[in-house]
């Protein structure tokens, strides 16, 4: 038996080296290893051997088994390389991409800002894109026939109502039934009658802020947007805030970021001024806050505007407004 | 406005650079949207002596004129006005030099004539429109100086932006307080003293009635008689270049400055032809038509605000005069207006005549209550030392109140510091206030107090408002920013917006790219689509008639982006997410978030790249993705429309797709449509999967094809297969093919599964041969082997 076993490694051996397919491979795996094969029947036959034999036999079986199995793995191994080396040409050359679609960079802004804002706790909230003036403008302290008024061209839709210029009207209906502390924004489109051009579209997309709560301050205002513009836009922005004037909060401002592109130098980007202008904000109107049902003696709370169109255009260097409802597949390809 | 710094130096002295003042104002909430050097670019420019003038040989329009220019040979120069004679003064722009529009002149010949340089007019010197006329200079100018030193145009001018509710700022005072008062500067106040005199009353040159005290809450009104018309000095015309105006006469030019200089805007009626030496202010009533002085007859509206003389209309208050009492060449006594319009009616008037003038913007944000006495005082001043006019003695008040009182308000310094964020000290608050005019009333408290409002300014009516006036101040850039230290509140997304994140990034994944459309369309285009503008909402004041109604659907306007893409790509996939407008009898319209798509491929396309096979594989992609059952997604042909196919999630109706057949024969294919509602997808959205129990025993899937007739749905033969055994676990169709134009072969697999035991093969005969029979009774479609 001993001398069998040797003579099965032997003839193993030398059959493998004369294997050069896979399926001459797959019949040496039958007739070597496989359940009727020759090294299964010399082991099953160990057990009928005296019972001091045994141990030494079963050792050199196993020995003969695995030295096959070594040398078959190896032989496999150089086999499917050999095989490899036919069949590829050159393992750098690419595959088509699996086709992806492109979101618009609006959305994709948009997503950015919504996230940096649910991370400061503010809710997300939306509402309808056709108004009526009460919620667009008079609950606004922007009464009719006001010039204040005039800086929102608006269209009329057939009825009474309007396309709304802003999404405030949405934090009004939300306030109708949410009791401070508030913190929401509104994303959404909003649309202004005027002729477009380079940096003015008739459609375009705002998100507007208000936190409302016991002793809400102005530097509150002013630390949450530069919060949020270093967010998008990196840990140097720089902002300053100068006195604007919006109907519906007092005191109101504007906070201007330093131009990114020339650190503040002027350049065509920012037309010279070194500053750009970023967002509207201010502390809500009293009569706002009454409107809203909040008693304005004991809370207080500020409101924002960002124009995403504006901040999205300086984010990825676009240098008109109208690209963005082009529907121009070589624009939205690159985003 | 335009702010001549030369003319802000009068009321304050400050040493800062342009830039700065730039900044201060822009800081305290004055935007300086430009700063503007008029002078450097005309530094090219100089002043010329015209010595002759002859006629071009060769052309009867054009004359060739010699201009002594100071040094070296006068210039020959050819000129084609017909307002220049020897002797004038005139500016010259040599060759080499650029004019403020950007052009160079060259040495040119013209008509056989060299010429040496260009006479300019105003248009070419960038100061008016005139063109036609070369601008002549005063005598006094100097050859060969620099026409912006005679212009007086050495001066640097802000453009200020100015807010709807600051009235007062539109005045270089104005602006020359909230300078002084942000930068630390004194302003210094100017008393005006009109030389009155005592050979003319008042009373006895004119007379003044008011017939609405609520349109016209005052009017004043002073005379200057025996003017010697003229044109206005160098200094009060440069000023009035600089602010952006045009000098006229010396009246005219007064009444601006004054304007300018103050706010306050001024007419001047001839009072010659005021008649009945009567000036009544009326609504226009019966009054139709009425000549402006640009020449132009206006329609008028019976609640427009007029001024009358004993006769006839004479202006349209606050907006424009008349042609009837306009200034003239043989003008000697004037009546000044100096009044309080209410700025509503102001307002409608210049709307509905679409005429803003610059007297028109100052009374729509209101005029306070002392003004028209000192305005008119000053220009009377003015008057009499610039066209040596003599001021009647008196004026004359038309006004229901003799005086306003002065306005109080609460100061509260705890509220200020809650609001702004920082504890300011009462001194702090109170020399603030004093530095902006307010005066501090102070009483035994501390922290409370009253502040009496300058008058004119008008814009503070509450606390909040003085709190801005400290912050502005104080400087809001030195405020440190505080985070907000507030309760916080946990929230999500709202659903519609979560369905519309996860849908996009799905249609993205299955390579739709985004496009964002306007939310109108115009009739041309829903008319292609087959739909009525009675389903519409419509614009009133639409930009143009391919935005004139509201979409009812998302689809129209991507098929138009096909058209705009389709000779660059071969295949375009595009979809949008957006509102649509549903017309509902009253409130406001029916909005749908509706996410669209449509896919075109100019190739005719086989097996699953077929741009409808693509379609269905997104939706089903999106209903997975969206944790919709797979088995409620199904189609059924609509009843309406048999183009149009319903996409159904069990037995709610969320969309539909179908093909785009409006422009085969361009496009070489046609492209496929679908648009689903969002919130209806949503509604059927599960919010998470519930685990089930991995099948212990294997499953059984065999193939049956079946021939059918095409007028039966996919989904009632699956539906029906399923409901033969509980043992069918799962059936989809796996190939369609056309035998004849009724029937058609369709192979389903079916896949067997028992919970507790391995199916034996005959256990899945029988059920197969329910199927065949359950489908041939049902459908009448017999098994193909």
């Amino acid at each position: 038996m001993k001398e069998q076993l040797h003579k099965i490694k032997q003839r193993g051996l030398e059959d493998l080296e004369k294997i050069s397919n896979m399926k001459q491979m797959r019949s040496f795996e039958v007739q070597y290893f496989g359940r009727k094969g020759e090294l299964s029947q010399v082991m099953r036959r160990i057990k009928d051997l005296p019972k001091n034999e045994r141990p030494a036999l079963g050792k050199l079986a196993n020995e003969v088994k695995q030295a096959l199995n070594i040398a078959r793995s190896k032989a496999e191994k150089s086999l499917t390389s050999k095989q490899r080396e036919v069949s590829v040409i050159d393992l750098t050359w690419p595959s088509q991409p699996h086709r992806l679609g492109h979101l618009h960079p609006l959305t994709q802004f948009l997503d950015k800002v919504m996230n940096i804002f649910t991370s400061m706790g503010f809710e997300v909230l939306e509402g309808q894109e056709v108004e009526t003036p009460e919620y667009n403008f008079d609950l606004l302290n922007i009464p009719k026939n006001h010039p204040s008024r005039d800086a929102w061209d608006t269209f009329y839709v057939e009825g009474g109502m309007l396309m709304r210029t802003h999404t405030s009207p949405v934090q009004l209906r939300a306030m109708k039934k949410k009791r401070p502390p508030v913190r929401l924004i509104a994303p959404g489109r909003v649309f202004r009658h005027e002729a477009t051009d380079a940096g003015h579209e008739t459609t375009f997309y705002q998100c507007e802020g208000l936190v409302i709560d016991r002793s809400i301050t102005v530097s509150n205002l002013i630390s949450t947007l530069e919060q949020f513009l270093k967010e998008v836009y990196g840990p140097k922005v720089k902002i300053r805030v100068r006195p604007e004037y919006y109907p519906f909060v007092e005191p109101g401002m504007d906070v201007d970021m330093q131009c990114l592109i020339c650190d503040g130098q002027g350049c065509s980007v920012c037309h010279q001024r070194g500053w750009l202008e970023m967002l509207g904000s201010g502390m809500i109107h009293p009569k706002v806050l009454s409107n809203m049902n909040i008693d304005p003696e004991k809370f207080s709370g500020f409101a924002f505007g960002l124009g995403i169109d504006r901040l999205m255009m300086l984010y990825h260097g676009i240098n008109d407004v109208r690209l963005s409802y082009s529907g121009d597949l070589r624009f939205l390809e690159q985003f | 406005m335009r702010l001549s710094l030369s003319w802000l130096k009068e009321f304050v002295k400050y040493k800062e650079k342009p830039e700065q003042v730039a900044e201060i104002l822009t800081l305290g909430g004055f935007e300086v949207e430009k700063i503007i050097r008029p002078g450097q670019e005309l530094g090219g420019v100089i002043v010329g002596r015209i010595k002759t003038i002859t006629n071009h040989a060769e052309a009867e329009r054009l004359s060739v004129c010699t201009v002594s220019v100071g040094h070296g040979q006068p210039l020959k120069i050819v000129c084609g006005a017909t307002n220049i004679k020897v002797g004038q003064k005139v500016p010259v722009a040599r060759v080499g030099v650029t004019l403020p529009h950007g052009l160079k002149i060259e040495g040119r010949r013209i008509r056989g004539v060299d010429s040496e340089g260009m006479i300019c007019s105003e248009s070419e010197l960038g100061l008016s429109d005139d063109h036609t006329r070369i601008l002549i200079l005063d005598k006094a100018a100097k050859i060969g100086q620099k026409l912006s030193t005679v212009l007086g145009l050495n001066d640097t001018v802000l453009d200020v932006t100015i807010s709807p509710n600051r009235a007062d700022v539109s005045s270089v005072i104005g602006l020359a307080r909230e300078f002084a008062a942000l930068a630390g500067h004194v302003f210094i106040e100017k008393k005006v003293v009109v030389p009155e005199s005592k050979k003319f009353k008042i009373n006895q040159l004119l007379s003044v009635r008011v017939r609405d005290y609520n349109l016209c809450p005052q009017y004043t009104a002073r005379v200057v008689k025996n003017i010697k018309l003229g044109p206005s000095p160098d200094w009060m015309q440069s000023r009035l270049r600089a602010s952006g105006l045009k000098p006229i006469n010396n009246i005219v030019d007064v009444t601006n400055y004054v304007m300018m200089e103050m706010g306050q805007p001024l007419h001047a009626f001839d009072l010659d032809k005021v008649k009945g030496k009567k000036i009544v202010v009326s609504q226009a009533g019966s009054t139709k038509l009425f000549t402006t002085l640009d020449g132009v007859e206006r329609k008028l509206s019976s609640d427009m605000l007029m001024i009358y003389d004993a006769k006839d209309p004479v202006a349209i208050a606050g907006v424009m005069g008349g042609q009837n009492t306009e200034i003239s060449k043989n003008t000697t006594d004037v009546v000044l207006e100096s009044a309080i319009f209410k700025p509503l009616s102001i307002r409608k008037t210049r709307q509905r005549l679409g005429l803003a003038t610059e007297a028109s913007n100052r009374f729509e944000r209101g005029i306070w209550w002392n003004l028209p006495a000192q305005a008119v005082d000053r220009a009377a001043q003015l008057l009499a030392r610039v066209a040596s006019g003599e001021v009647a003695s008196g004026m004359i008040v038309v006004a229901q109140e003799k005086n306003s009182k002065p306005k109080m308000i609460d100061v509260d310094l705890n509220k200020i510091n809650a609001l702004i964020g920082i504890k300011f000290t009462a001194q702090q608050v109170i020399s603030y206030l004093n530095k902006l005019s307010f005066k501090s009333v102070l009483g035994s408290e501390k922290s409370n107090w009253q502040v009496e409002v300058p008058d004119w300014r008008q814009d503070i009516s509450i606390s909040a408002d003085i709190v801005e006036e400290v912050g502005r101040m104080y400087g809001w850039n030195n405020l440190p920013p505080t985070p907000i230290y507030a309760s916080h509140k946990t929230s999500s997304l709202p659903r519609i917006l979560l369905g519309q994140q996860k849908i996009k990034n799905l249609l993205m994944s299955c390579g739709m790219t985004e496009s964002i459309n306007y939310s109108f369309y115009g009739q041309d285009l829903l008319e292609q689509f087959g739909w009525q503008i009675a389903d519409h909402y419509r614009i009133d004041n639409p930009m143009n008639k391919e935005q004139e109604y509201l979409r009812i659907s998302l689809v129209p306007q991507l098929y138009v982006n096909i058209l705009k893409n389709y000779q660059s790509y071969e295949s375009i996939e595009l979809f949008e997410t957006g509102n649509v407008f549903y017309k509902k009898k009253s409130g406001l319209p029916d909005e749908r978030t509706m996410v669209a798509g449509v896919i075109y491929n100019r190739r005719k396309l086989t097996g699953d790249d077929r741009p409808m096979r693509r379609l269905q594989s997104n939706l089903a992609a999106m209903a997975r993705h969206l944790n919709i059952e797979p088995d409620k997604l199904h189609y059924a042909v609509s009843r309406s429309d048999s183009h149009v196919v319903d996409v159904m999630i069990g037995q709610t109706l969320v969309g539909w797709y179908g093909w785009l057949i409006q422009n085969e024969a361009k496009l070489g294919s046609s492209p496929v449509w679908f648009e689903l509602d969002i919130a209806k997808l949503m509604a059927e959205a599960e919010a998470k999967r519930r685990y089930k129990q991995l099948p212990a025993f294997p499953a059984v899937t065999r193939d049956m094809t079946f021939r059918v007739s095409t007028d039966v749905d996919y989904y009632n033969i699956v539906k029906a297969i399923k409901g033969v055994d509980v043992l069918i676990n799962d059936v989809w169709g796996t190939g369609l093919f056309e035998e004849s134009e009724k029937k058609r072969g369709a192979t389903f697999r079916i896949v067997y599964q028992a919970p507790s035991r391995t199916l034996r093969n005959e256990e899945v005969n029988v059920i197969e041969k329910n199927i065949i029979e359950l489908l041939d009774t049902k459908f009448n479609a017999v098994i193909k082997k």
